[in-house]
Formats: C-alpha cells, structure tokens, sequence
C-alpha cells in the first residue's frame, strides 16, 4: 500500500499535465489494467447476475415475507376480532347470568307461592275432613241412639202389649165381653 | 195344553151351572151335573171332576162367612152382619161361627179372602204397630 502512493501521486501530476478528462480517467486506471471494454462486459454481467438473482430469489424471498406479513396481519386481526368476540360473549354471558338469576328469583317466588298455597290447601282439606268425620261420627251416634230408643220403644210396646193381653184376658167378664162383641159387630156391619 | 184349558172352562161353566140364584152351592144341582158327566170318556171326566171340585170348593169359600169371636154374641149382631156382608158381595153367604180366645173381646169376620176386624187383639196389635 505504501508502495502504490507514489505512484498514484505520479500519475495524477502526469494527468494534471494532459487536461482532457478521458485521458485522466486513463491514467487514473491505467495502472489498475482497467479496461472499458472489459469494465462494459463485467457491468453487464453483473446486471444480468442482479436481474437474475432478482427474479429468482429476492422476487420470490420478498413476495414469501409479503404473505407472511398478510398472515401474521390477518392473525392479528383475527385475535383482534376473537377477542372483541370474547369480550361481546362474556358481556352476553353476564347478561344471561343476571336474566337467568333473575328468573330463578321469579321460579323461586312462584315456588314459595305454591309451596303456601298448597300448605294452606292441605290445611283446609284436613280441617274439612275432620269436619266431615266429627259430622258423621254425630250422626253415627245419632241414628245408633234413635236405633237404640226405637228398640226401647219397641220392647216397651211389646212388654204392654203382652201385658194388656195378659190382663184384659183374664180381668175382662163375660158381659163386657159381649158388650164388646156386639159393639164390634155394628161396627162392621156400618163399615 | 189346550185340551186341559178346554177342560178347566168346561168345569168352570158346570161349577156355575151348580149354583143357585143367591150364589149357594145347589146339592140337586151338582147331583145333575155328575150325572151328566156319566157319558164322558173316564180319563176326561177324572180331570173335569177334579176341576169341578176346585171351583166348587172356591165358590164354597166365596159363600161362607166365618165369624171368630171371644164371649158371647147374639143372633141379631151375627144376622145383622151377615146381611151387611151379603149386600156387599152380592150373594148370600153361609154363616159359621167359632170362638177364639186369642181375640179377647170382639169379631173376626173373613168371606175368601177378607177379612174384617175389631177386636181388642186387633187393636192391642195396631197400638203395638205404632207405638214399635
């Protein structure tokens, strides 16, 4: 590298000395061996390299990233949405907790509503039938106790009955009995 | 079948050829009658005697009147009565008479049927009746 600075310092006063530019070009590169032509051929090579790594790897590389940025876009929109959804979920989720809490109030209240209204059912049936039973247990004993005097009345017939026919049988005389006789036979033959 | 009702109203009519205007049982009468009957086969005049004698002894139960008493009776009550029945049955009745101590006091009178009561049995049994 040290070697090359007077050199480099020679042939810029050489080309200070000329004055076309061209020829300052030459002799800046001259030392290098740089040719145009070669210089033209290697640009258009490495154009051509360019263009063709350009189609056939960056073109490809860069249209992979652009759809995995589509991707990764649409991901997050879609975790955006998926969490707007789970947001609009849990305040439907509340909202159904609060109608479905409300609502087992309301079933609670009818249930309790029932509840007394059939303890109160039942209570008027058993008092209804305790009426029912004391009503028939008093008839019972009534319809025992008439049965129960008519047997007496009966008996008591009967025992005078039986006495007045003792009696009158023997006790009555023989006139009385054809007093009786004759009374009875106008009777029938009035009849 | 019909030959035994045949038989029945044949008896029927010979049991009220034999009786007389006042609805007794005229003994000349039946005795014309059996006499009539001699001419018949004997099986049929066995089943019209049979059925001539029910409805003799029927008409024999709707002529009498029996008269149950307990004591004595006169004969006016008992003809009195008689008559009474006799008008309203419309034949004359027979009379007969029996004592029954069961009635105590008073008349049992029965034409078929019938029967008629005042007694004091009859009356100690209808008191019993309502008093039971």
């Amino acid at each position: 590298m040290h070697d090359l600075l007077p050199l480099l310092a020679a042939t810029g006063s050489e080309a200070a000395s000329s004055g076309s530019p061209l020829e300052i070009v030459k002799q800046i590169f001259g030392p290098f061996a740089v040719k145009p032509v070669f210089l033209i051929a290697q640009i258009v090579n490495f154009s051509v390299v360019a263009a063709l790594i350009y189609y056939f790897a960056i073109r490809p590389v860069l249209a992979t990233v652009d759809a995995r940025n589509k991707e990764i876009a649409s991901g997050l929109k879609y975790a955006e949405d998926m969490q707007k959804k789970l947001a609009d979920t849990e305040k439907q989720q509340a909202e159904v907790l609060k109608q479905a809490s409300l609502e087992g109030k309301q079933v609670i209240a009818e249930a309790r509503d029932t509840a007394k209204a059939l303890v109160e059912k039942a209570a008027q049936d058993a008092t209804r039938t305790a009426e029912d039973i004391i009503k028939k247990g008093q008839a019972a004993t009534a319809l025992e106790r008439q049965q129960m005097l008519n047997d007496l009345r009966r008996e008591v017939a009967t025992l005078v009955v039986a006495t007045a026919n003792r009696v009158l049988g023997r006790e009555l005389t023989p006139e009385e009995r054809a007093r009786f006789n004759a009374s009875a036979a106008a009777d029938l033959s009035k009849n | 079948m019909l030959l035994d009702r045949q038989l029945k109203d044949f008896a029927k009519k010979l049991a009220r050829l034999s009786l007389e205007a006042g609805g007794q049982i005229d003994p000349a009468r039946v005795d014309a009658v059996l006499a009539s009957l001699q001419g018949h086969k004997p099986r049929a005049r066995r089943a019209i005697l049979k059925a001539y004698l029910r409805y003799l002894q029927i008409e024999d139960r709707r002529s009498r009147l029996l008269v149950e008493h307990a004591g004595n009776i006169g004969p006016g009550e008992l003809e009195a009565l008689r008559a009474r029945l006799a008008k309203k049955y419309g034949r004359a009745l027979r009379l007969e008479t029996k004592e029954n101590s069961a009635l105590i006091a008073g008349l049992r009178a029965s034409v078929a049927d019938d029967i008629y009561e005042s007694s004091v049995s009859h009356r100690l049994g209808s008191l019993q009746n309502t008093l039971g």
